[in-house]
């Protein structure tokens, strides 16, 4: 004797109401009562009336929740950058410590600059924020061999050292400092009434291939050309850099300069 | 000077990097929000009186993602999962809170949607809406909340499952069930 396969009329309603959700046809079987048919056809007006957001709501909503967004990154990256009282005794005996590293280049260099620039230099190491742009400097602290001209730094490198032919109205040269025998770097600044001291770093080694490694850089690191060569062009709020290389050196340039200054200094230094 | 020169380089590509992952974070959220906010307000709409109330709700739900958002590191289905979890008990502290209140004038609880002239679509589907709602309240709790889950997220029972801790084929004939008792109930009040 046959019997009739029995369904689960729950389960099919179910189903039928998944592919009513999905935009598809329900399909019912034939064995269903007319209640069940007058149930799907309810549930097909009830997804047609799906409530949905007032479009001004829905975006208001959206500013809101992005403009968060954006203020909890904030927030984060200022965390990252606090000083908790724990370090903050830490860099006060640091900064102890590089006063009297800073007097004993003071010593050596006979300027009062000296000392300031230890300081700065370890403030921008560990990420103490409040140093205004306009006075930081970039020469590395003293144990790296200084030279007052490029001459006298000539005779301890293995490749001639190029000078920039242009340099913006006051620079002049700081200082040259050979960490070895494959780099050099020229110190160059100004100091003017209204924007303070400006700094413009050159160094120059025997390090090629860097360039293509900077390039890839997916962030604020940009590649552009510099007379028909490829170069990296990167910007932040305290120090500008840009990055080329002639021949088989990698010259990278530092300075608080907007990027046209820049790019004719780097011009200047082209092995024609 | 060089190695200092790089070290700086160096320093400076991170801080990039952080930018970078801070502008993915950010498009990764906008992707999330154009994806579920529909979803959220339905799920919402479905269980609470008015337009405003659903609104309110849903602001303080994404409020509450993305406060929470720092802990969540998961899948995208995770995040759904996470995302109802977190809307259910906004609904749930909304009601707690309401009836905390009560004594309170229905004006001082209930706030316009807005003075802004409103799409004509969306009021014909609100006055719709209002009228299921008027209905779906009648239901008990757990039958007015698999329907909301449903229609509103548009859940399969499994999902349903997991978020009522229920079993499956309780979902089913209670989602038959809800579904029988509200057409009866808006088909009567048309005769």
């Amino acid at each position: 004797m046959r019997t009739r396969p029995t369904i689960d009329i729950d389960q099919e309603f179910s189903k039928n109401l998944d592919q009513i959700l999905q935009g598809e046809t329900a399909e019912a079987c034939n064995s269903v009562s007319e209640e069940y048919r007058a149930t799907l056809e309810f549930a097909e007006m009830l997804a047609r009336s799906k409530p949905f957001p007032r479009p001004a709501f829905r975006d208001g909503l959206k500013r809101k929740v992005m403009h968060r967004l954006g203020l909890s990154g904030e927030v984060r990256s200022q965390r990252s950058a606090q000083l908790y009282p724990r370090r903050r005794v830490m860099v006060m005996a640091a900064l102890l410590l590089f006063c009297l590293s800073g007097l004993t280049l003071l010593q050596a260099r006979g300027s009062l600059v000296a000392a300031w620039e230890g300081i700065v230099i370890y403030l921008e190491h560990i990420g103490v924020r409040e140093v205004k742009p306009e006075r930081r400097w970039e020469l590395p602290p003293s144990e790296v061999p200084t030279y007052a001209t490029v001459a006298e730094a000539q005779r301890h490198v293995d490749f001639p050292i190029r000078e920039p032919a242009y340099l913006p109205p006051g620079f002049r040269l700081e200082g040259v400092q050979v960490p070895d025998a494959s780099s050099v770097g020229l110190g160059y600044r100004r100091e003017t009434e209204d924007r303070g001291i400006e700094l413009l770093y050159l160094s120059q080694s025997s390090l090629a291939g860097k360039v293509a490694e900077y390039a890839d850089y997916p962030g604020e690191i940009q590649e552009i050309e510099l007379q028909g060569r490829r170069a990296v062009w990167g910007t932040d709020k305290q120090m500008n850099l840009l990055i080329w290389e002639d021949e088989d050196m990698v010259f990278v340039l530092h300075s608080t300069l907007p990027l046209t200054e820049m790019q004719n200094v780097a011009i200047s230094l082209f092995d024609e | 000077m060089a190695q200092f020169v790089r070290k700086r380089v160096l320093h400076r590509l991170e801080s990039g990097r952080e930018r970078e992952r801070e502008r993915e974070r950010t498009l990764a959220f906008e992707e999330l929000y154009e994806c579920y906010v529909s979803q959220v307000y339905a799920y919402v709409r479905y269980r609470v009186d008015s337009a405003a109330e659903a609104e309110d709700l849903t602001a303080a739900i994404f409020e509450r993602v993305l406060a929470k958002i720092e802990t969540f590191q998961s899948d995208e289905s995770r995040f759904a999962a996470w995302l109802w979890r977190i809307a259910r008990n906004a609904v749930i502290d909304h009601y707690r809170k309401q009836r905390l209140r009560r004594h309170l004038p229905l004006e001082e609880i209930a706030s316009p949607v807005s003075d802004e002239p409103l799409p004509e679509e969306w009021v014909l589907r609100e006055e719709r809406v209002q009228e299921i709602r008027a209905h779906l309240k009648t239901l008990p709790e757990r039958e007015q909340e698999i329907i909301a889950l449903k229609f509103g997220f548009g859940l399969t029972n499994r999902r349903i499952t997991k978020v009522l801790r229920m079993k499956e084929s309780t979902v089913g004939s209670a989602l038959h069930r809800a579904m029988i008792k509200l057409r009866r109930g808006m088909e009567e009040e048309k005769k």
